[in-house]
């Protein structure tokens, strides 16, 4: 067990020094100029010369060789220094940290919303014997991925904050601020959440220990709620973990719909000013959570289900997770 | 401008039933900032809050490119002089009592009013100007060094006096001291880098003070009840008439609007133009304007294109454009349409109206003749070569829309308008590298000597134009003169050839849509930044 | 829609209506299928649909929806139909470099990694494992910083961040493929690789790639409208769907149906290839 954590943990960080890596490349070898976004034209014709761009050119380190850049740049970055935001002048690192949790309540909220809403609606599919009620339930998460989440957002703020006035449509404050965006969040996860389940429930429920436990005289919510729904449950947990780092770039989107700061709103800007250090942060953190959920995910699995032997789980997973943004 | 009183008992939002059946504990200071309005008078502790659509790259005025200035900064810096809301030629004393210019507009002596302080203690004195001048001359990029550039010296003859001499003429500097960007900063926050200063914020001695500020959330801004030493502009005397400020960043205009609708916020900046309408005409909503007084928004014409290097085709260009069916399509009839090289609010701005008359016979006419004939698609030829101008532009909706009401305007004529939107970096890359035809853009100054910047072939040379036209001349000339009425000649000159040789197409006069609650009362504007010092929430 | 459930009993007697049985059983899927079509042509002939101009106002600003005028008209008079349709080929052009991107480069890093495993299937697959760990959004929000903004540019990021779900299948495909009996036997009876690939891997593993590909048709779909919302995509005069929702929001208050129309087009759309895509998969048994 120890060794296998050791070698999940040397993944990891592998995993995490190739998106440094990648990210790095791909943002320094791009076409835009961050000297010039910096201070290129000034509305009142302020603009620089030659010179005076090839000084803060200097300054932001752009003049150097790439390969020293990289090596600066992975160097700062082990000691928690990605470099200084180009629209701020500030620490790119920080500012990103900063953000962090109003983020992570978002994402963390989504997250629960996702598990309850998925589950409970695939028990309640599962459990519906009306032949239309039922299509209509196993139809429904269908409907929920296909959907922009802005636009879902969007509509929701103009019936629910402005018509009936229920909610804040802006902002971080309290506890009301959270319900839309985290609802509206959840919606792609809960119903891939609630897709799986239902899959995963359809072929338990045919397993031949299920039709024993009937057979006793198990009532049918019994049987779905203790005997299919834990041995279901895996494949959900798992997708759900792979769907956290789908909550971070969802985030993004929320965070503009609904006014919020937060990462997302960060990295937003950061694109639009091709704020370059801020984007790396974004990418790495964006890593980082997803390596460590999963590897506590793989830690997890032999607690929740015996059955499973730590080698198989890698091989285990389903397709990605993929969620609509 | 005028405001209409409030007159019903505004509807109280229903609260947040929701989060009080949820139970909910923390309610903030935010979601329903009506609930702590008071007896109106101002005083009590009202607060205020302003819906912003993007929060600012740098956190100060000096330094920003528009946004921290027009919005938060107007609140927190003072200047030297203020522009009086109707006879904008005149300039009224502000932190400086009195000025006197030389005749030859290189040296601009100001007293300066006694007993101001910084909102850090530090007091306000000739050294603390001339600090203020020589550190923003020296940052690169500053949207307020322009102001100053050409500086020489800086003398402080005694604590309140200050001497301001420049290396050339320059006539412009007395309306700029008016302006958010030369607006003063305490010792403390000279002190500080230009980087800090645009991630910490500044210290002024305005009527508010920023308490807390997070960065893409809020800022939220308290007075200081020991102001006394507003404009003369104003009516009020002593401490703003609100005492909390909240600015929020929300970045949908649809949640501003319908943010001041539902009473969450009271003022919302950047109102859509088909919100602009039915916040007008809301109940207990309404619509507040901020005129442009810079040049008017136009396409800046390359003359250096061999298409646009026929003054036929520019020409042609202007009388093809349907300003008044522009402004009504695009911008629901809440911009002006141009009638001049500046907008019809500035102070220099001379009717030009019959040179930019729609008049699409004319312009046919003028192509004609310049052997441009009609092909088979409807667009123009000459030797086989198609009448296409490329607009360039920063991407953004708003610019999209107008322009695409051109390409359908100019079509008429036989011209081929192709849009070309831009990310910002690239848009500056191509006005730097003089890569485009045409190019929207509107100027941020004032004072008559924005056209100079524009159009100078030793500043921005917006019209691409080589160094012995017949505009620099008047250009240099016009801000070596002290005197007010020959310096307006030599304007007014500038202008008319700006236009008539189609240099400059002018298309609409730009007004700033801002929506806000019929409690409010008292917000100014000048020009674009909004002002809220006399404003108050009525209950 | 059907569910396994609904497999009842199929009446025995003409083999020849059978075809007519499995349409009448899964009217879902028809239409799925329709609306897909009615799409591609919209986007190959968009005359087809309406014959008003997407560019020029056709009638009054903020008309709501109407006989003539069906999903109503937007800020400068313009029929908004007509702008869904026209709108359709730079969406779909969009969509499909997303997904071929995604398809080509993917497949082929999982084929390779599948087909010749040891150092070639660790180095991809750490490759692929990058990939998954940072979402897709910020996968091409970081190539947009790179690339710029613009309609291609998105479609390009949206294909980068697809990549990884493409290798993954068709590695499992070519390592399934691999292990069967009869390939072993291929490879003894001396059959040169690149004729085992062409002839036996590919065709085999078509079929899984295809359902991803089919799903990812509609997650593109709504990556790009997301990119497009948050300002990413410059608009052509001819806007793709997301630039159409993304400006139309603007104006939710006061003409809802110049966001919301646009916005329903592209969720039946998505709606459409995910329950194509689930038909098609559950024909091939590969769990998507």
């Amino acid at each position: 067990m120890a060794s296998y954590a050791a070698r999940r943990i040397l993944h990891a960080l592998l995993v995490l020094w190739a998106a440094f890596t990648a990210t790095f490349l791909l943002l320094y070898a791009l076409p835009g100029d961050a000297a010039l976004n910096k201070a290129g034209v000034g509305s009142d014709g302020s603009v620089l010369d030659p010179a005076q761009l090839a000084q803060i050119r200097t300054q932001l380190g752009l003049d150097q060789p790439l390969p020293l850049q990289y090596g600066k740049a992975l160097l700062g970055a082990l000691h928690g220094d990605f470099g200084t935001s180009v629209q701020t002048g500030n620490s790119a690192a920080a500012m990103y940290v900063e953000a962090i949790p109003e983020t992570l309540k978002l994402a963390g909220a989504a997250l629960v919303l996702a598990m309850i809403l998925g589950i409970a609606w695939a028990l309640l599919a599962s459990y519906t014997r009306v032949p239309l009620l039922r299509q209509a339930l196993v139809a429904l998460p269908a409907a929920g991925v296909s959907v922009p989440t802005f636009w879902i957002g969007l509509v929701l703020i103009q019936f629910v904050s402005f018509k009936w006035q229920l909610l804040p449509a802006i902002g971080n404050e309290g506890i009301e601020s959270l319900v839309m965006p985290a609802v509206v969040l959840s919606i792609p996860s809960a119903a891939m959440s609630a897709q799986i389940l239902l899959r995963s429930l359809e072929s338990t429920l045919n397993a031949p220990y299920i039709e024993a436990a009937r057979a006793r005289g198990a009532s049918r919510a019994r049987v779905l709620l203790r005997h299919a729904l834990q041995n279901s449950i895996i494949p959900v947990i798992t997708a759900l973990a792979m769907t956290t780092g789908h909550l971070i770039g969802g985030s993004v989107v929320m965070e503009t719909v609904f006014s919020r700061s937060g990462v997302g709103a960060v990295t937003v800007r950061a694109v639009n000013y091709q704020d370059t250090p801020v984007v790396l942060v974004a990418v790495v953190f964006a890593a980082a959570t997803f390596v460590t959920i999963n590897f506590l995910v793989d830690i997890l699995y032999p607690v929740i289900d015996p059955r499973i032997r730590v080698r198989a789980s890698r091989r285990f997973r389903l397709l990605p997770a993929r969620t609509a943004t | 401008m005028t405001w209409t009183t409030p007159t019903a008992n505004p509807r109280r939002p229903r609260g947040l039933a929701l989060a009080a059946a949820l139970g909910a504990v923390a309610i903030g200071a935010s979601a329903c900032s009506s609930g702590t309005s008071s007896a109106p008078g101002g005083g009590g502790d009202t607060t205020l809050t302003i819906g912003l659509a993007t929060e600012a790259e740098c956190w100060d005025p000096q330094q920003d490119n528009f946004g921290y200035g027009l919005t938060i900064g107007r609140q927190i810096v003072d200047s030297l002089t203020a522009r009086d809301g109707n006879d904008l030629t005149k300039i009224e004393p502000w932190l400086a009592t009195s000025w006197e210019v030389s005749p030859d507009a290189t040296t601009y002596t100001f007293k300066l009013r006694d007993g101001v302080t910084f909102s850090d203690g530090a007091k306000l004195d000739a050294s603390v100007v001339k600090s203020n001048f020589e550190t923003l001359a020296k940052i690169k990029g500053a949207n307020g060094a322009a102001f100053v550039a050409g500086l020489k010296e800086i003398t402080t003859p005694d604590p309140l006096t200050v001497s301001i001499r420049f290396a050339q003429p320059n006539a412009a500097f007395l309306q700029a001291t008016s302006n958010f960007q030369l607006g003063l900063v305490s010792p403390a926050t000279l002190a500080k880098t230009p980087e800090e200063r645009c991630s910490q914020g500044v210290i002024g001695s305005g009527p508010f003070v920023v308490k807390e500020a997070v960065r893409n959330q809020r800022a939220t801004l308290e007075r200081r009840e020991d102001y006394a030493w507003p404009a003369k502009v104003y009516k009020r005397t002593g401490p703003a008439g609100i005492k909390t400020l909240v600015f929020r960043i929300v970045p949908e205009a649809s949640v501003r609007t319908g943010g001041v609708s539902s009473q969450q916020i009271d003022v919302a900046q950047t109102v859509s133009w088909q919100d602009g309408a039915v916040l007008e005409k809301g109940a207990n909503t309404q619509l507040l304007r901020a005129v442009n007084r810079v040049p008017a928004v136009s396409l800046e014409v390359n003359t250096s294109r061999p298409i646009l290097s026929e003054e036929a085709v520019r020409v042609a260009l202007t009388h093809a454009i349907d300003r008044k069916g522009l402004t009504e399509t695009a911008h629901n009839g809440f911009t002006v349409p141009a009638t001049g090289s500046l907008t019809a609010a500035s102070p220099f701005h001379i009717d030009q109206s019959d040179a930019l008359r729609y008049d699409p016979a004319l312009s046919k006419d003028l192509l004609e003749k310049a052997g441009w004939t009609v092909g088979g698609d409807g667009i123009r030829t000459k030797n086989g070569q198609r009448l296409v101008i490329t607009a360039s532009f920063a991407a953004n909706p708003d610019n999209q829309t107008f322009l695409e009401v051109i390409q359908q305007q100019v079509r008429e004529v036989g011209i081929e308008f192709k849009l070309r939107p831009l990310p910002t970096t690239d848009f500056n890359k191509a006005l730097v590298a003089g890569d485009y035809d045409v190019h929207r853009w509107s100027g941020a100054l004032v004072d008559a000597d924005a056209l100079r910047i524009l159009f100078s072939t030793k500043t921005l040379n917006k019209a691409q134009l080589p160094p012995d036209n017949d505009l620099e001349p008047l250009l240099q000339k016009q801000v070596g003169l002290a005197d007010p009425a020959e310096r307006r000649k030599v304007i007014d000159d500038i202008q008319r050839l700006l236009v008539t040789r189609g240099y400059q197409i002018p298309v609409f006069d730009m007004v700033n849509l801002w929506g806000a609650s019929k409690k409010v009362t008292g917000v100014r504007f000048d020009d674009s930044a909004i002002i809220l010092y006399e404003a108050q929430v009525n209950g | 829609m059907s569910t396994a459930t609904a497999a009842g009993t199929r009446p025995a007697d003409t083999a020849r209506f059978a075809w007519l049985w499995t349409i009448l059983r899964q009217p879902g899927l028809i239409l799925s299928w329709a609306v897909l079509v009615a799409v591609l042509l919209a986007a190959a002939v968009p005359s087809l649909f309406t014959d008003a101009d997407p560019l020029r106002a056709t009638g009054p600003r903020l008309t709501a929806p109407n006989a003539q005028h069906l999903f109503g008209t937007d800020n400068l008079g313009r029929d908004v139909f007509s702008r869904v349709v026209h709108g359709t080929s730079a969406s779909v052009q969009a969509v499909a470099v997303a997904v071929l991107l995604g398809l080509l480069i993917g497949s082929l890093m999982g084929l390779l990694a599948g087909y010749f495993g040891r150092w070639v299937d660790d180095i991809l697959m750490r490759v692929v494992d990058v990939l998954l760990a940072v979402p897709a959004l910020l996968i091409s929000l970081a190539f947009i910083t790179a690339l710029g903004f613009g309609t291609v540019n998105i479609a390009i990021a949206v294909g980068i961040g697809n990549v990884a779900a493409f290798a993954r299948v068709m590695r499992a495909e070519v390592l399934r493929i691999r292990g069967m009996a009869y390939i072993e036997a291929t490879t003894f009876a001396g059959i040169g690789r690149l004729r085992l690939l062409t002839r036996h891997v590919l065709p085999n593993a078509a079929g899984p790639v295809l359902v991803l590909a089919t799903l990812e048709l509609g997650l593109a779909l709504l990556s790009i409208s997301a990119l497009s919302f948050l300002g990413f995509g410059a608009p052509p005069p001819a806007p793709e769907w997301g630039s159409l929702v993304a400006g139309g929001r603007d104006y939710l208050s006061a003409a809802w149906w110049m966001a919301s129309l646009p916005g329903a087009v592209i969720a039946v759309t998505v709606l459409s290839a995910n329950r194509i895509a689930r038909s098609i998969n559950r024909q091939q048994y590969v769990s998507v």
